[in-house]
């Protein structure tokens, strides 16, 4: 088949294009050190009394001779717990590791405007580790469509000063 | 169909080839003699702009987009 010079060079540039494409995603996960959520553990999702998901919310745990913070947070219809009746509130500047499930049904937890992004399945614990750079609110939105009122699922991130960090509502 | 008869002495010169309906053709070249360099320009430009969007949306969007999962 003959095949003019413009389209072997055109069809020549497309195999660049892609090889260009894989080259910047490996760039970014070894040079720029990007991450994303893998598979962590299972829990049962009928029974979340008897996990650290019983009792959502904030906690403190020392790691490496360093104060972190984990969260624990149940996504449900149509709430955030915490997040959505009362801010989860953290301090910057601080390593803080999420935890999140779901009860229900399938959900996200997306805090707007950042990388932070995660589905919230059944019998699935998602994990990711941050550090929130700044004091300021951040909003969480529920990506995956959830029920009749998931378009009303949000909830508040509350980055404060590492000074002005109240540990009064962290939970044991 | 109706469109094909629209069109002037469509009926009467079907078994013409296409050099005798058009007379005034001055001269033919082979597929590698036509370059259109024109439109080579426009999609090399549009390869570019494919390439400079990624390279915005992926590295300054998406990798510059701080907090990021650090683990």
């Amino acid at each position: 088949m003959h095949i003019h010079k413009f389209e072997r060079f055109w069809i020549k540039l497309s195999f660049v294009l892609i090889a260009f494409f894989i080259v910047t995603v490996i760039v970014g996960f070894v040079a720029m050190d990007l991450k994303v959520i893998g598979d962590y553990q299972t829990v049962d999702p009928q029974n979340l009394g008897d996990t650290p998901f019983g009792n959502p919310g904030v906690r403190e745990v020392m790691k490496n001779g360093q104060t972190e913070y984990e969260v624990y947070v149940q996504t449900i219809q149509f709430a955030f717990m915490p997040g959505t009746a009362s801010p989860i509130t953290v301090p910057a500047n601080t390593r803080v590791t999420f935890y999140i499930t779901s009860p229900d049904v399938l959900h996200g937890f997306e805090v707007v405007g950042t990388n932070l992004n995660s589905m919230a399945i059944p019998g699935q614990v998602a994990k990711f580790t941050t550090i929130f750079p700044e004091a300021r609110t951040y909003g969480i939105v529920c990506n995956e469509y959830c029920g009749p009122a998931h378009h009303v699922m949000e909830g508040l991130i509350e980055v404060v000063p590492k000074s002005e960090f109240d540990k009064s509502n962290l939970v044991e | 169909m109706s469109e094909e008869n629209n069109k002037p002495g469509a009926s009467e010169q079907n078994d013409k080839s296409w050099e005798q309906e058009n007379p005034d053709i001055v001269s033919e070249i082979s597929i590698e003699e036509f370059q259109p360099k024109g439109t080579l320009t426009l999609t090399l430009l549009y390869f570019a702009i494919v390439v400079l969007m990624w390279i915005f949306m992926y590295f300054v969007e998406f990798g510059g987009n701080a907090p990021s999962i650090i683990d």
